[in-house]
C-alpha cells in the first residue's frame, strides 16, 4: 500500500554516537534497565523535603522546553545528590519528572519520564546504584505554580527528587 | 454518467445502481418525508444525516432519495427510496431506544447511498476533570448518554477503544503508579495489562484487537512495545535515546505511526510494529505530536504546535502534504471517525467534531468541563 512502510527489519545499522539520528539503532547499548518497583506508592511515600533542607533546591532539577537535557546549571545540585546516594546506602530515591502545561497530555506523559530518566542516568554516570532511583512522570498534571506564562513554565519543567519512605 | 451539483456522479453499475459517487465535498440530495417519530425523532434524523458530510437534506422536488419511518408497536419501520426508478433500496425494522434506532438509521441511509461508514452510531471514550479529578467517560457522538466508567478519584488518561467498542485501554495513576488497564464495558471488569517499573501509558488497539502498542520505558527510557492486549509477550519497537508516545495502528496491523523527540523536538514517526527502522513523517511543523492513522490507511491526522497554540493537521500519505485544519483557539488529541473523514477532538475543554472535508465542526455538548483526550469507537 505505501511502498516506504515496507522495509522493515532492515539490518542494524551501526551505533551512531549521536545521539538523536531517529533510526533505530541496531548495537545502541540500553539505558539502564528500571528496577523492579518497590513496595511504596509514589504518591505518599516520598519525602520531598530531604533535599530542600535549609531553603536549598537540590532536589528539583529545571529543563529548557521540550528537553530532557541536564543543563550545566543543574549539575552541582545532581552532585550533591549522589554524594547523599553514597553516603545512605540503604535508601532509595525516586525522581518524579514534569512539564509544563504547553505540550500534548500524552506526549508530556513520555517527556516527564523521559527527564526523570535522563536525570537517572546523570547520576548513575556519577557511580549511584541503579536499583536504587526510581523514576515517575506525572506528565503535566501536577504543576509547581500556576500561570500561563513563561516564569511559571519554567519553574513547572523539572524533575523533583524525593526519599523513599519505606 | 451524469452529475449532481458537479461531483456526484451516477454509479450505474449492476447491483448498486442506486448508489451514487461522492467525491471532494459534494453531497447526495435527500428528502425526507413522512418522518413520524415523535418528539424530535426528525430533528436527530436531520442532525445525524447533515453531520454525515455526505448528506444535503433538501425538498421533494429536488430529492434523489427520499427517507421515511415511523415507530410501531416501539419498533422503527423505516424505508429508503430511489426517487427516480422509485425503487425501495431497503425496508428495515429496528428496536431498542429510540435515539440509538434512528442513530443506525441514518448510518445504514448514508451506507446505502455513498458506500461509505456513517458516524451517527459512534462512541467517544474520552477524559473529563468535571469532578475534579480526571476520570473515564463513554458516550454517543451526539452528546447523550454519558456514561461515568471510573470513580477513582486519580489521573486517568489516553483512553481508546477495543475495535469492537466491548472495551477500553486507558491509563490510570490509581495505584500511585501510571499502568495501563482494559475496562470491559458490559461486565465493568477492569484488568491492569501493564504495570512494568516506570511509565506504562499510550495503550492503542491493534485493529485486529489482539494486541495493544504503547509507551514503556522499563528500558530506562520511554520507548514503544506492542503487547498481548491480555498481558504479556512484548515486542519492542523502537530503540532511541529520545522519548516515543503515542502509537497508533495502520489498518492493516503492519506498521505504526507515532511521536519520537530522538532529533530534538518531538516529530512524526512510522516504523513496523515489528520493530525496526524509524521513518520521519516530513510534516513542516517543529512539534508534532499525537499522530493517529485514518481507518483508511491513506492520512495522519495529528496536532501541530503552531504560534504557542495546537491546531490539527492532517499528513497525506500518498501526496505527503501536509493540511492545517484549525486555525484558531488551542486544538489538541485528534481521533478519527470511522468514515476516515470526521475527527473528534478536544478544544479548550469541549470536544468538537470536525468535517476534515468542509472543515464545519460541531461542538459535542456533553454537559461536563474540562473534556480531553476523545477517541472514537471504530
Amino acid at each position: 500500500m505505501i511502498a516506504f512502510l515496507l522495509p522493515a527489519c532492515k539490518s542494524s545499522k551501526p551505533y551512531d554516537s549521536s545521539a538523536g539520528t531517529g533510526t533505530y539503532d541496531g548495537d545502541y547499548t540500553d539505558m539502564s534497565e528500571l528496577p523492579q518497583r518497590g513496595d511504596f506508592n509514589p504518591d505518599q511515600d516520598v519525602d520531598y523535603s530531604t533535599f530542600r533542607a535549609g531553603g536549598k533546591e537540590n532536589g528539583t532539577i529545571y529543563f529548557a522546553t521540550d528537553s530532557s537535557t541536564i543543563a550545566s546549571s543543574e549539575r552541582g545540585k545532581l552532585d550533591r545528590i549522589a554524594t547523599w546516594l553514597f553516603q545512605n546506602t540503604s535508601k532509595s530515591i525516586l525522581i518524579a519528572g514534569h512539564c509544563d502545561e504547553r505540550g500534548t497530555l500524552e506526549y508530556n506523559r513520555a517527556l516527564g519520564e523521559q527527564r526523570a530518566t535522563s536525570v537517572r542516568a546523570y547520576l548513575i554516570g556519577l557511580g549511584a546504584a541503579a536499583n536504587r532511583i526510581y523514576t515517575h512522570s506525572y506528565g503535566e498534571e501536577k504543576p509547581a505554580v500556576s500561570g500561563a506564562n513563561e516564569a511559571a513554565y519554567q519553574k513547572n519543567r523539572r524533575a523533583e527528587i524525593g526519599v523513599v519512605m519505606k | 454518467m451524469r452529475y449532481f451539483i458537479c461531483v456526484i456522479s451516477l454509479f450505474l453499475l449492476v447491483g448498486v445502481q442506486a448508489q451514487v459517487v461522492i467525491t471532494g465535498s459534494g453531497k447526495a440530495p435527500v428528502s425526507i418525508e413522512n418522518f413520524q417519530v415523535s418528539p424530535d425523532g426528525k430533528n436527530i434524523l436531520i442532525k445525524d444525516l447533515q453531520q454525515s458530510g455526505v448528506i444535503e437534506l433538501v425538498g421533494q422536488n429536488q430529492a434523489r432519495y427520499r427517507v421515511e419511518g415511523a415507530l410501531e408497536g416501539g419498533a422503527l419501520k423505516s424505508r429508503l427510496i430511489e426517487m427516480r426508478q422509485n425503487q425501495v433500496i431497503f425496508n428495515r425494522s429496528y428496536v431498542g431506544a429510540t435515539r440509538d434506532m434512528i442513530h443506525q438509521f441514518a448510518d445504514d441511509v448514508v451506507q446505502a447511498i455513498t458506500g461509505y461508514p456513517g458516524i451517527a452510531t459512534t462512541q467517544i471514550t474520552f477524559i473529563s476533570k468535571a469532578t475534579g479529578a480526571k476520570e473515564l467517560y463513554v458516550m454517543n457522538v451526539d452528546g447523550t448518554s454519558v456514561r461515568q466508567i471510573t470513580r477513582d478519584r486519580s489521573i486517568s488518561g489516553s483512553p481508546s477503544f477495543s475495535p469492537d467498542a466491548s472495551q477500553v485501554a486507558y491509563t490510570s495513576y490509581k495505584s500511585g503508579y501510571p499502568d495501563v488497564y482494559v475496562v470491559n464495558l458490559k461486565t465493568g471488569q477492569r484488568d491492569r495489562v501493564a504495570g512494568f517499573p516506570g511509565l506504562n501509558s499510550g495503550a492503542a488497539f491493534s485493529p485486529s484487537g489482539s494486541r495493544l502498542a504503547l509507551t514503556l520505558s522499563k528500558s530506562g527510557n520511554p520507548e514503544i512495545y506492542t503487547m498481548s492486549a491480555s498481558g504479556g509477550s512484548l515486542v519492542r519497537v523502537t530503540k532511541t535515546r529520545g522519548a516515543e508516545a503515542s502509537p497508533s495502528w495502520s489498518p492493516n496491523g503492519n506498521s505504526l505511526v507515532f511521536a519520537s523527540d530522538d532529533r530534538g523536538s518531538p516529530q512524526i514517526y512510522i516504523a513496523s510494529a515489528q520493530g525496526g527502522e524509524m521513518k520521519r513523517l516530513n510534516t513542516g511543523f517543529l512539534y508534532a505530536t499525537e499522530p493517529v492513522w485514518s481507518p483508511d490507511g491513506k492520512k495522519i491526522a495529528f496536532n501541530a504546535r503552531i504560534g504557542g497554540a495546537f491546531q490539527i493537521c492532517l499528513y497525506d500519505l500518498p501526496t505527503q502534504q501536509t493540511r492545517q485544519l484549525t486555525k484558531s483557539s488551542n486544538n489538541e488529541d485528534p481521533s478519527w471517525a470511522r468514515d476516515s473523514r470526521h475527527l473528534v477532538f478536544s478544544r479548550n475543554g469541549q470536544l468538537v467534531l470536525l468535517d476534515t472535508l468542509s472543515l464545519e465542526t460541531y461542538e459535542i455538548k456533553t454537559g461536563l468541563s474540562q473534556c480531553t483526550e476523545p477517541s472514537c469507537s471504530k
